[in-house]
C-alpha cells in the first residue's frame, strides 16, 4: 500500500500539487469552490427531507433540480481532492482526520445512494408530504451531520497534515 | 492600530493565539459557517436567476435562503473575530483581507436589499429578477475565490 502512495507522489499530478510555484493553491480553491456547490446545494435536499422548507415542492422536484448542482460540485470536489491526495499521498495515508473523512465520505455516499434508489419510488404522499416520513427525515439530517463533519476533518487536515 | 494592538493584548486573542488546535477547531467552524453562507447565496440567486426551482415563488425561497445565510453569516463573524484577534495589526493591513470584507460587506448588503424588496413584492420584470440572481452569484462567488485567496496565501 505505502510503496502505491509512493508511486503517486511520483507522478506528475503530484508534482504538480506538490512542487509547482501555485498548483497546490489553485487545487484547494477548486476544492472549496466544488464544496461550495456540492454540500450548498444539496443542504437544500436535506432540508426538505426534515420538511423544514421547501415544503411546497415536491420532495422528488427538488432532488431534480438541485442533483445536477451538487453533481457537478461534487465532481470539481472529487477531481482536485485527488489531485491534493497524489501530492502528499503518504503523509495523507497516516494522518487520522483524513482517514476519518474517508470514512464518513463513504458513509455519506452509502446514504446518499439510498437516498437515490428510495427517491425514484416514493408514493405520491410521502413525495408531497410536508413533514415526511421519519426514516427519510433520518436520512436528511445524517446527511448535513456527514457532510458538516467532512468539512471538519478537511479544514483539520490543513492544521494536521504539515 | 491602538486598538489591533489592544485587541491583540486581549485574552482571546492570546488564548487563541497560543493554541494550534483552538485556531484549528475556529477555522473549521468558520468554513462551515462559511459554507452555509454560500449556500443560502447560492440557492436564493440560482432561483432568482432562473437557473432552478423556477415553479416555486421566489418568497418561498428567499425566506429560508435569509435564515440559512444570516447563520451562517454569525458563526462565520463569530469566529473569523477569534481568528483575526490574536494577529489582528497585521491582517487588517493586507490587501486581500480588505478586499475580503469589502466583498462580504456588498454581498450581504445587495443580498438583503434584494431579499427585502422581493418580500415586500415590489414588482420585478423577470429580466431584472434574473439580472440580479446573477449579480448576486458573481458577488457571491468572488467572495469564495478571495477567501481561498485569502486563505492561501496570507
Amino acid at each position: 500500500m505505502f510503496e502505491m502512495l509512493e508511486w503517486l507522489e511520483g507522478t506528475a499530478l503530484g508534482g504538480i500539487a506538490r512542487e509547482s510555484l501555485y498548483g497546490f493553491q489553485i487545487l484547494v480553491a477548486i476544492h472549496i469552490v466544488g464544496l461550495m456547490f456540492s454540500v450548498g446545494t444539496l443542504l437544500w435536499v436535506d432540508l426538505r427531507m426534515l420538511g423544514i422548507c421547501l415544503t411546497g415542492s415536491r420532495l422528488s422536484t427538488v432532488y431534480r433540480a438541485l442533483s445536477k448542482w451538487f453533481t457537478v460540485g461534487f465532481g470539481v470536489m472529487f477531481l482536485s481532492g485527488i489531485a491534493l491526495f497524489a501530492g502528499f499521498a503518504t503523509s495523507a495515508y497516516e494522518n487520522t482526520y483524513f482517514r476519518i473523512k474517508i470514512v464518513v465520505i463513504m458513509l455519506a455516499g452509502i446514504n446518499a445512494i439510498a437516498f437515490h434508489t428510495m427517491v425514484k419510488k416514493l408514493p405520491g404522499d410521502m413525495d408531497t408530504a410536508d413533514r415526511p416520513p421519519v426514516t427519510i427525515r433520518l436520512a436528511g439530517f445524517a446527511s448535513i451531520v456527514f457532510w458538516a463533519s467532512v468539512i471538519f476533518c478537511g479544514r483539520m487536515i490543513s492544521y494536521t497534515l504539515f | 492600530m491602538q486598538l489591533f494592538a489592544w485587541l491583540e493584548s486581549t485574552t482571546l486573542a492570546r488564548t487563541v493565539g497560543e493554541s494550534l488546535s483552538l485556531t484549528a477547531w475556529l477555522s473549521a467552524a468558520h468554513l462551515i459557517g462559511f459554507t452555509l453562507v454560500m449556500s443560502g447565496g447560492l440557492i436564493w440567486n440560482l432561483r432568482a436567476s432562473g437557473a432552478l426551482l423556477t415553479s416555486q415563488p421566489t418568497e418561498s425561497i428567499a425566506r429560508p435562503a435569509i435564515r440559512v445565510l444570516a447563520t451562517g453569516l454569525a458563526i462565520s463573524l463569530l469566529t473569523g473575530f477569534a481568528l483575526f484577534a490574536p494577529r489582528a495589526s497585521y491582517t487588517a493591513l493586507g490587501g486581500v483581507f480588505q478586499l475580503k470584507m469589502a466583498l462580504l460587506l456588498a454581498a450581504a448588503s445587495y443580498q438583503l436589499s434584494l431579499n427585502r424588496a422581493v418580500l415586500r413584492r415590489l414588482d420585478f420584470k423577470p429580466s431584472l429578477l434574473h439580472a440580479s440572481g446573477v449579480m448576486g452569484l458573481l458577488l457571491w462567488i468572488s467572495l469564495a475565490l478571495v477567501a481561498c485567496w485569502f486563505i492561501l496565501f496570507e
